[in-house]
């Protein structure tokens, strides 16, 4: 079983932008990926995949800060993980453009094989 | 000889808005508003995107009214993302208000979603409820989205106990 979940849709990224909050409850693997569209491809900034425990205080998750330029986009992949709570926060530097974040999850075992 | 009529709660015979007892029938019909075990119910049979909350806020189904007595409440609700990825879990419950959290304790029922593209049913906790006069009560939803209108459906019923 898997499934894929929009978090930012095509969303203006010559700002900061915090993604909606993805609740793995008991889940273990899934992905995160980030594209940038439109504008001059020329933007700049870190993105930071987040992880939190209550849905409330969300922490950079170790070793995901990414930094990027031209647009350029980017995946991370979780395999497992005990955190709970995921989002992605766009740090904007400069340029224009849009941004899209887009989950992907699924079960770590075969079910019903 | 004198008689004593000693009355008893719950007993037939009352007037028109007294409360009866179990009342035994031989036509299978149900009890009726005023009687023990009378049910009143409400239902939404097709999912729809009517009343459905904000993202992260409570919605209603549909709901019973129901006069004072003490009840017994349940529903079961039937809730579907519609292309609406849900990102946080699902939760249903019975409340006093269309767009309240519930009533009390264990109150609610909590549905993890993320794998689930298909509708899903669940029933909601019992919740009893003691009330003096006419009261309504709600079948609500809770979602989180993203995007997009996610649906619900669902029935509630109210069974009375005395």
């Amino acid at each position: 079983m898997a499934k894929t979940i929009t978090l930012v849709s095509n969303a203006n990224a010559a700002a900061d932008v915090t993604s909606a909050s993805l609740d793995l409850v008991d889940l273990q693997t899934g992905s995160f990926n980030v594209i940038f569209s439109g504008g001059a491809g020329n933007l700049a900034g870190t993105l930071y995949l987040q992880g939190s425990v209550d849905n409330v205080n969300f922490f950079n998750y170790p070793s995901s800060n990414q930094s990027v330029t031209a647009s350029t986009g980017h995946i991370w992949d979780l395999n497992p993980t005990g955190v709970r709570y995921f989002r992605v926060f766009w740090d904007y530097t400069s340029g224009t453009g849009n941004i899209s974040v887009t989950a992907f999850l699924k079960n770590n075992v075969v079910v019903g094989a | 000889m004198t008689y004593i009529v000693v009355p008893v709660k719950g007993g037939g015979g009352g007037g028109a808005t007294a409360l009866r007892g179990l009342v035994p029938v031989t036509d299978g019909s149900a009890a009726s508003l005023n009687e023990i075990g009378y049910i009143e119910t409400a239902q939404v049979t097709s999912l729809t995107a009517s009343g459905i909350g904000a993202t992260g806020a409570w919605g209603n189904v549909t709901s019973v009214t129901i006069p004072a007595g003490v009840w017994m409440l349940q529903g079961i609700a039937q809730v579907f993302e519609n292309d609406a990825p849900l990102t946080q879990v699902i939760k249903i419950g019975i409340s006093s208000s269309a767009s309240g959290a519930g009533i009390g304790t264990f109150d609610q029922t909590i549905i993890a979603p993320q794998l689930t593209g298909a509708p899903i049913q669940q029933l909601t906790p019992l919740v009893k409820v003691n009330i003096t006069g006419n009261s309504t009560y709600y079948l609500n939803t809770y979602f989180t989205y993203a995007s997009g209108s996610p649906q619900h459906a669902g029935i509630i019923w109210a069974i009375r106990y005395s």
